[in-house]
């Protein structure tokens, strides 16, 4: 699991953001009280929604590239930028 | 009839209020080979907003030390004297701007600003140039537009107005609208301000920087840009990513993989971007 969000107790920051919470980490917190944390967790998408998601990245790309025309190296960068996103997704 | 001239424009930049003399020391200080923990401190404690800011901005996770900075010293410490005299003078300076556009949006500009500093300082560790530096030319790459909008604001709308009719890239608009550009007024304030070289350079060359040479910041400032405008900072129906050179692309030396990793490292950065910048 991880930190979607710091954990403070009394002004202090416990624990940031982005950490991976072991056993250890969750002793600690409940030592110090700490009753809630908010974790991030992963959303299961439908094959629709992820095709939707590509195709609105898609779009995008092709909207910041609308004025790129056929310079070869505006269309790498349009390609890695792309590329990107569609990993991102993944 | 545009109205204004670049040198109209110019000449108005020496009434604007000067620098904080905290920043500029803190800029001078930058440049030298050595700098001394004592003195930076001394510096930054003289200024408790500042110093509050410094706190604050380093605890975000704009820098990845979420919590672990409590005092100025922890962050000389943590963060290194350069990184903090680059962040405070980043944040002063960002400040001081804020001030001379008080009343206009300036949201989708800092944005922008913030993600060029981000992917400049980036782009700088990768290429083992000045992260430092890089940041900052990143953060006020585009002062000449701020300046454009706060104290030129007709001709600012009619360059706005040309970009809508257009489609075409701002930069475009300026020069087709006004006869100059804002790289060139932010060159003009950079020189006043007496930025460093370095600085100055990316601002004023960060649209064309083939015309400058091999290793100068104009080229990572330029990339640094289009990479920002390619996580859409700041975002919009309208934006473009700008052209990119050819010529800065080659001699940064970077594959198309490298680029979209550091894509990546910038994007999971982009939270706070706004936050270190408040």
């Amino acid at each position: 699991m991880v930190l979607a969000a710091d954990v403070t107790s009394g002004g202090s920051m416990l624990l940031p953001r982005g950490t991976v919470l072991s056993a250890a980490h969750i002793d600690s917190l409940a030592r110090r009280d700490v009753l809630e944390i908010a974790v991030l967790a992963r959303v299961e998408r439908s094959a629709a929604e992820i095709e939707a998601m590509r195709e609105a990245q898609e779009r995008r790309v092709q909207q910041l590239f609308r004025r790129a025309g056929p310079d070869a190296t505006m269309q790498a960068l349009q390609r890695a930028v792309l590329d990107y996103r569609l990993e991102k997704l993944e | 009839m545009n109205g204004i001239t670049l040198q109209t424009v110019a000449a108005d930049l020496d009434r604007l209020p000067a620098l904080p003399e905290v920043v500029q020391g803190l800029m001078d200080y930058l440049q030298r080979p050595e700098v001394d923990v004592a003195q930076v401190a001394h510096k930054i404690a003289r200024d408790p907003a500042l110093a509050a800011r410094l706190l604050r901005v380093a605890n975000s996770s704009f820098y990845g030390l979420q919590g672990q900075v409590a005092t100025i010293h922890d962050a000389l410490v943590v963060l290194g004297l350069r990184a903090v005299c680059t962040l405070v003078t980043g944040a002063a300076l960002a400040s001081h701007l804020q001030t001379l556009a008080a009343g206009r949006d300036q949201r989708a500009f800092w944005s922008h600003s913030a993600g060029t500093a981000l992917c400049a300082r980036a782009l700088a560790r990768e290429r083992g140039a000045n992260a430092e530096n890089a940041f900052t030319a990143g953060l006020l790459h585009d002062i000449g537009r701020l300046i454009l909008a706060a104290r030129h604001p007709e001709a600012h709308h009619r360059v706005e107005a040309h970009r809508a009719l257009r489609d075409c890239y701002p930069i475009e608009a300026e020069r087709e609208v006004l006869g100059f550009d804002h790289a060139q007024i932010g060159s003009a304030l950079a020189a006043r301000w007496k930025f460093p070289a370095e600085i100055t350079a990316a601002i004023a060359w960060h649209h064309r920087p083939a015309d400058q040479p091999d290793g100068s910041f104009a080229d990572l400032i330029h990339v640094a840009d289009v990479m920002a405008h390619a996580l859409d900072f700041p975002g919009g129906a309208e934006d473009l990513v700008p052209r990119l050179s050819s010529v800065a692309w080659n001699r940064l030396g970077l594959s198309w993989k490298e680029f979209e990793r550091l894509l990546g490292e910038v994007d999971t950065q982009r939270g706070d971007a706004e936050l270190a910048l408040e």
